[in-house]
């Protein structure tokens, strides 16, 4: 991070035509580690819901914070910043191969500890397997209202959709996976 | 009957209790991951290079035939260039993530920069082969394209705006000569050149060799002609 942040400060000063790199880098550099801190669980757990990877999961929600680094002059001025690293994550979490490169990555890092989310029960393993055997938009939908507790508006800003679309993904995301459901319990 | 709103709500609140247990990498690891996923490519290029050329021996054909069929936007330019063994697809991604999905080979999706962005696309892209000079091949994997295994490259991107990456795809072709397919949507001809150009300066050797060696053929495509 260090680095990273010292060339975005950099960056900025030149921008900003000023050698004060006190107050600024140090408001700048602190934005982004509280957002960091508020937000990456969530984002994390996303990914996963989303990929159904444990070892992708992280690494997916962390190309989306280091893609937000990169640019948080920009980003850290949107209202909502959180709902742009969510939109990474939603895209890229669906990308099979995305996934299989973030899962690729994550092999070549296993010496760096464990940040994989732990076991998750299996019942609601299966429950994420028949999300993500849902229409891509439907599946995004489902994983936002749900697991991330969006409203309709919040989703539809994320997936940058109307809200009638959000509607419409969740409405029949509930009868597939209803119907699905259902037909595995009476077997 | 079950309830669905029940089921959904018990699997989101399992995933966030897990989540909520789970170490979380510090902020500060971030830059550090990008350069050691820099520093890591040199190594994954070098064998998979090696490994690469032995696996696409093996490997069938019909990766150039993946991409005709389908519809393809106006001004899209592909290169075809007679080279034996290899495919290449080229991607661009927005850097969100969003775009346009072209799936012109199975199981491969290729994205490109939204209009909505309101960037001309082409010129973003040129923008973003300029940086690739500067970078190193990022990081590896697979995918499986017409159930075959073929290696990804992808080049992450340090300053550009909108796009973040572009993977490489090479897929096998017949050992007797097939082609190697440049696909660069929705830029002109001019523009996919300067890509060329830029991609040819980062190549790996095996692929420098094989690009320099060899003048590529033009076709322009129409709208929607297969």
């Amino acid at each position: 991070m260090r680095v990273t942040l010292e060339v975005a400060c950099v960056e900025r000063r030149v921008a900003l035509n000023t050698d004060d790199r006190t107050t600024e880098d140090r408001a700048f550099r602190e934005s982004f580690q509280a957002f960091y801190q508020r937000e990456v669980r969530s984002v994390v757990g996303l990914a996963y819901v989303l990929s159904g990877s444990h070892t992708a999961a992280e690494d997916l929600a962390q190309e989306a914070f280091v893609a937000a680094l990169r640019n948080w002059d920009r980003i850290g001025r949107y209202d909502n910043p959180g709902a742009w690293v969510r939109r990474v994550v939603s895209n890229s979490s669906v990308s099979r191969f995305r996934r299989l490169a973030a899962e690729a990555r994550a092999r070549l890092r296993l010496e760096e500890g464990d940040y994989t989310i732990p076991e998750v029960d299996v019942d609601a393993v299966h429950i994420w397997d028949e999300v993500r055997r849902l229409p891509t938009r439907q599946a995004q939908v489902i994983a936002l209202c749900y697991y991330d507790r969006c409203s309709i508006a919040e989703t539809a800003r994320i997936l940058e959709c109307s809200e009638t679309t959000v509607k419409t993904h969740l409405r029949r995301a509930r009868q597939t996976l209803g119907r699905r459901l259902g037909e595995e319990k009476a077997r | 009957m079950i309830d669905l709103e029940r089921e959904l709500t018990t699997a989101s609140e399992v995933v966030r209790s897990q989540v909520d247990r789970m170490p979380v990498r510090p902020s500060e690891d971030l830059a550090r991951r990008g350069r050691s996923s820099r520093s890591l490519s040199g190594l994954v290029v070098l064998l998979l290079t090696v490994g690469a050329v032995g696996a696409l021996a093996v490997l069938g054909s019909n990766g150039t035939n993946s991409l005709v069929g389908e519809p393809v936007p106006e001004q899209a330019v592909t290169y075809t260039i007679d080279l034996p063994e290899w495919t290449l697809v080229s991607v661009f991604q927005a850097e969100d993530g969003s775009g346009t999905s072209h799936t012109l080979v199975h199981d491969v999706e290729i994205e490109k920069v939204p209009p909505r962005l309101g960037v001309d696309t082409g010129s973003i892209a040129v923008e973003r082969a300029n940086t690739l000079r500067d970078l190193g091949i990022g990081s590896a994997g697979t995918v499986l394209v017409e159930g075959r295994e073929a290696i990804v490259y992808s080049i992450p991107s340090e300053d550009a705006q909108f796009i973040a990456w572009a993977t490489l795809v090479y897929l096998s072709t017949t050992p007797d000569g097939e082609e190697i397919a440049f696909l660069f949507e929705g830029l002109t001809r001019n523009e996919a050149d300067q890509i060329l150009t830029q991609l040819r300066a980062v190549s790996p050797p095996a692929w420098r060799e094989l690009v320099d060696n060899h003048e590529p053929t033009v076709t322009t495509t129409a709208a929607n002609n297969p």
